[in-house]
């Protein structure tokens, strides 16, 4: 297939008749500055103008359809009736010799149509039917492949087609394309502006300047909340960002800003003051650079309204934080007369069950209070990790520093080369491990050892965790870090708790860019192994 | 003269302050309970406690605000955090003390680091 035009773009007429090559000029002309946003119209424009230009009888416009099996009639222009048809089709598998024809994508010009080979197979159906004796068919084209035919049907006595006839009906042909050109562009700009005008988001086009110069009605819905602000200083004027944890961004760290120097912001929540009525909004910020070349010549950014789900997550958070806390020393109460008696020499023997039932419930609600202030702590959705570097080896003593206590049976060994660094949110990563030590012990019998281990390697560093405990029955083992799954619910190991533990580990190591995966087998132990990326990627 | 020694008990909570002077006597101290910031500085006017166990969130005077109190003073007696909330070791940082203890604790805990700081009369 061509993927080409095979003529040039101007053709200039011969000068046989000097007044009918001014007119066809003139009517060329006059198409070309025609607005063809409307392609149907332009069309119609084209037919008609062809037919009275090249002094025919009847001009269409056909549709070449995607297989190659049929075309289609968009647009046929009889001139004696000074009517237009469309919707006529015409079967390859009727007119085989005349699709090969099409096929070649060159000028049939017929001049004995009826026994022209190439249009011979029209005769009876079609050429009889309108009474057609010359015909010329010239290819149309679309962003270099074949669209269809510009085809010219002449009526009375039969006419020799000229070099001239010709090549002006290629440049018809040539506007045709131009006219479906446009046409698409208009449609996809359309399509294009219907998504962005009434999609749920705010979308912004900001200059190499930071300057806004393009919004869709809820963008134009801010600034008018604001009170304007075009530029980025105005928009400062009236408007403080402020970050996920409520601290001010300055004019050079706002998303904006961030894409003009190439950044890719994906999805950060900021909340913006309207300081015109003190109004604060939460939005999610998502923003990239326009590129051409290397030079960023916009922007584009992109708010979603989160207002709501901000106020709900807080609340959410919030309430199970109080209810924890509320609950807490209630369980301390309880949780110290039950160790205080079972610990007394005097107490009644059949009461020593009671009470160690007691000492176990406590310590269940203890966990599930854990859990509780865990969750409340970390917002699935929108956990932001405040990355800093961190020396894993003394973060692994902290860990151990924190399970001592209920480590007292245990031997827990810390195997790790000094020094080694990844880029990671402290708290968040301790909390991820402290979860694979707690299992760990409470899973494992006493006196047994808890192995920590790091090994590092050129881009990323494995942290594991190694028991010699009761392991993960292996029916089990697929399910183990779904939220809420307690592989040992109902066993004498059962401790209590929500069954997030696991979960929250894996959430908070992919989430730094890593995996967590183990290895396990019943009555043998567990190794629990995290990956994490040694420098974070860019 | 100061009378010295024993644990200062400091919570809102009279059935968790009983529970402790419990705990705390049975291990063999000598026990002081105060229910707010306020009445542990009434009670340090005439005692000088080995060690202070400090819940932080009470009505009247609360944690902060008797750590705060204290801060003047040439010297005082050690403090243990004894709090519910999520991040015991940040509490305790917040105001200078000594160690920390998170609600609920364990009998085991409770006794170290209670025998880190304080002595009991010989048994």
């Amino acid at each position: 297939m061509k993927t080409a035009k095979p003529e040039a773009h101007v053709r200039r007429a011969d000068d046989g008749d000097g007044e009918a090559a001014r007119r066809r000029e003139q009517v060329l002309f006059e198409l070309a500055k025609r607005d063809k946003a409307d392609v149907a119209e332009t069309f119609r424009a084209i037919t008609e103008a062809t037919a009275v230009a090249l002094d025919v009888e009847r001009t269409s416009i056909w549709r070449l359809l995607p297989d190659g099996n049929a075309i289609v009639c968009e647009d046929n222009f009889i001139r004696a009736q000074g009517r237009h048809t469309i919707g006529d089709i015409l079967w390859a598998r009727d007119y085989p010799g005349y699709f090969s024809a099409i096929a070649e994508n060159r000028v049939i010009a017929a001049h004995e149509a009826r026994t022209d080979r190439r249009t011979q197979e029209l005769t009876k159906t079609y050429l009889e039917a309108h009474g057609i004796t010359s015909m010329m068919d010239v290819p149309i084209w679309l962003k270099g492949r074949p669209y269809g035919v510009l085809c010219h049907e002449h009526v009375g006595p039969t006419r020799r087609w000229t070099s001239d006839d010709a090549t002006f009906a290629a440049n018809l042909a040539d506007l045709t394309s131009l006219a479906l050109e446009e046409g698409e562009q208009r449609k996809a700009k359309r399509r294009w502006d219907a998504v962005v005008n009434t999609i749920q988001e705010a979308v912004f086009v900001l200059d190499g300047e930071g300057t806004i110069v393009q919004t869709n009605p809820l963008a134009a819905r801010i600034i008018e909340r604001a009170g304007g602000g075009v530029t980025l200083a105005e928009r400062m004027e009236l408007v403080e960002f402020r970050d996920e944890q409520g601290r001010v961004i300055s004019a050079d760290r706002t998303g904006g800003r961030r894409s003009l120097s190439g950044e890719i912001v994906r999805g950060e929540i900021n909340h913006l003051v309207f300081k015109r009525t003190g109004e604060r909004r939460s939005y999610r910020i998502t923003s990239a650079p326009m590129r051409d070349g290397d030079r960023i010549h916009s922007v584009v950014v992109v708010l979603s309204d989160v207002t709501e789900e901000v106020a709900f997550d807080r609340l959410k958070r919030e309430v199970l934080a109080a209810l924890a806390h509320e609950f807490k020393t209630p369980v301390a109460i309880v949780k110290g007369y039950a160790q205080h008696m079972g610990k007394r020499a005097d107490t009644i023997p059949e009461e020593r069950p009671m009470v160690a039932a007691i000492e176990r419930a406590s310590n269940r609600l203890q966990k599930l209070i854990d859990d509780l202030v865990e969750v409340s702590g970390i917002s699935l959705g929108g956990l932001v990790l405040n990355r800093e570097p961190v020396e894993l080896t003394a973060m692994l003593h902290s860990v151990v520093g924190w399970a001592a206590p209920m480590a007292m049976h245990h031997r827990l060994v810390v195997n790790a080369p000094e020094g080694v660094v990844v880029s990671a949110d402290r708290p968040r990563l301790e909390q991820a491990v402290r979860r694979l030590v707690d299992n760990a012990i409470r899973y494992s019998p006493p006196d047994s050892d808890v192995e920590i281990a790091v090994a590092p390697s050129d881009n990323d560093v494995v942290v594991s965790v190694r028991d010699r405990g009761i392991g993960i029955p292996a029916d089990q083992q697929n399910r183990i870090f779904e939220l809420f799954f307690r592989a040992h619910a109902g066993t004498p190991y059962d401790v209590g708790g929500l069954g997030i533990g696991l979960f929250m580990a894996r959430e908070i190591t992919i989430r730094h860019g890593g995996a967590m995966w183990f290895e396990s087998e019943e009555g043998t132990g567990s190794t629990f192994y995290m990956r994490l990326p040694r420098a974070e990627a860019p | 003269m100061k009378s010295a020694g024993g644990i200062l008990i400091v919570d809102d909570d009279p059935d968790l302050r009983e529970c402790l002077e419990l705990l705390l006597t049975s291990m063999g101290f000598e026990v002081t309970s105060a229910a707010n910031g306020q009445e542990a500085l009434d009670h340090l006017e005439a005692h000088d406690p080995d060690l202070i166990l400090l819940d932080m969130k009470m009505s009247v005077m609360n944690g902060w605000e008797f750590c705060r109190a204290l801060e003047g003073r040439n010297s005082r007696p050690p403090i243990v955090v004894l709090t519910a909330a999520p991040d015991p070791a940040g509490r305790a940082g917040e105001v200078h003390a000594e160690g920390w203890l998170g609600k609920p604790f364990e009998y085991a805990q409770l006794e170290a680091i209670v025998r880190r700081f304080a002595k009991s009369p010989a048994r």
